[in-house]
């Protein structure tokens, strides 16, 4: 086990995830011991299924979104002494063997920050709407935040712990996805990425992302930059 | 008759503006001034037409709507900043609790 692993701790936002959270933990346990799910006020079972499944649990008391959540886990993992941090979805659509893959990636390149790829690695079962929509999320993106990413939007990361402490996600909902990519560039952090495995499943396709959410987001970013 | 009535109503409205003492002196300077500008548009009736045609903007009367919809945006704009800053607070609030009381498989618990 690469020495990234045994010593990382992972964070998970989840929002009513409760059907297939505690698979996701289980599998990514044997491998990362230490997790923390952030559960996002959640009205079903998600943060009692991720106790049980063996993670530490934060609660949000009302639903902030995924960004906040992201920021929640991050700041505990960091005071509990993290020194590297890896970000994953709840809903199952990452293999957790990839975790290996960017923790090697980050050994041999001493990176700050290790980004997933879909589109080095491989996606099963995506639908066409969805990788038009993404391609166009990573042309934006690279555009926007002037970092040559071949993907975006992609929940899996692993960050030093100095790296993670240097993040401030104030974009609550979706678009802290490309404001995480913007620090990067800003912080002139050391970034690689490395291909992942991202998995579509009909349940992680109705928890996703909607074509509409993609204005919101667009919306949300527009704003942060105004009010800097 | 209207017209003492409309300025005793504005003078009125200021007063209690002021007397809640929830505006800066500069912002409550700007409403003061924005009364100010009201009444002079209600004493002199005809100083809107004089500046409406001095902006070019045809009558007094579209003056003034221009004037309120430029007042609506502005103050839904505030309306809208306030918004996020509550927001931005409340998701503090909300990230502070989630990390001072963490469940865990051995302290499923948590600690208040």
């Amino acid at each position: 086990m690469p020495e990234i692993l045994s010593r990382a701790w992972i964070v998970i936002p989840a929002y009513r995830e409760a059907q297939v959270l505690s698979g996701v933990i289980e599998q990514l346990r044997r491998i990362v011991p230490r997790i923390v799910v952030v559960d996002d006020g959640s009205k079903d079972d998600t943060g009692r299924a991720a106790l049980a499944a063996g993670a530490t649990v934060l609660t949000h008391l009302v639903n902030l979104g995924q960004g906040a959540a992201l920021q929640t886990g991050i700041t505990y993992a960091l005071q509990q002494g993290a020194e590297y941090i890896f970000t994953f979805d709840a809903d199952g659509q990452h293999a957790p063997e990839s975790l290996a893959v960017l923790a090697e990636k980050m050994s041999a390149t001493g990176a700050d920050v290790v980004l997933g790829s879909r589109w080095l690695g491989r996606v099963e079962a995506m639908p066409g709407l969805r990788r038009r929509m993404l391609r166009l999320a990573v042309v934006f993106t690279r555009l926007h935040s002037g970092l040559g990413v071949s993907d975006t939007h992609n929940g899996l990361r692993l960050f030093t712990r100095s790296a993670a402490s240097r993040l401030q996600i104030t974009q609550a909902r979706m678009a802290h996805a490309s404001e995480i990519l913007e620090q990067i560039g800003a912080f002139k952090m050391h970034f690689e990425e490395a291909p992942v495995t991202v998995r579509y499943t009909e349940y992680s396709l109705r928890k996703g992302q909607k074509v509409s959410g993609m204005f919101r987001v667009l919306l949300d970013i527009f704003y942060a930059r105004w009010t800097q | 008759m209207i017209v003492p009535i409309l300025l005793t109503g504005l003078a009125l409205i200021l007063a209690y503006i002021g007397s809640r003492k929830q505006l800066s002196k500069l912002q409550f300077l700007f409403v003061a001034l924005f009364f100010l500008l009201g009444a002079i548009g209600v004493v002199f009736q005809d100083s809107s037409m004089r500046v409406a045609a001095w902006l070019h903007v045809g009558r007094g009367a579209d003056l003034l709507l221009y004037f309120s919809v430029l007042c609506g945006v502005l103050i839904a704009a505030n309306f809208y900043f306030r918004f996020k800053e509550t927001e931005r607070t409340l998701t503090e609030i909300v990230r502070q609790v989630a990390i001072l009381s963490p469940q865990s498989p051995d302290r499923p618990h948590a600690e208040k």
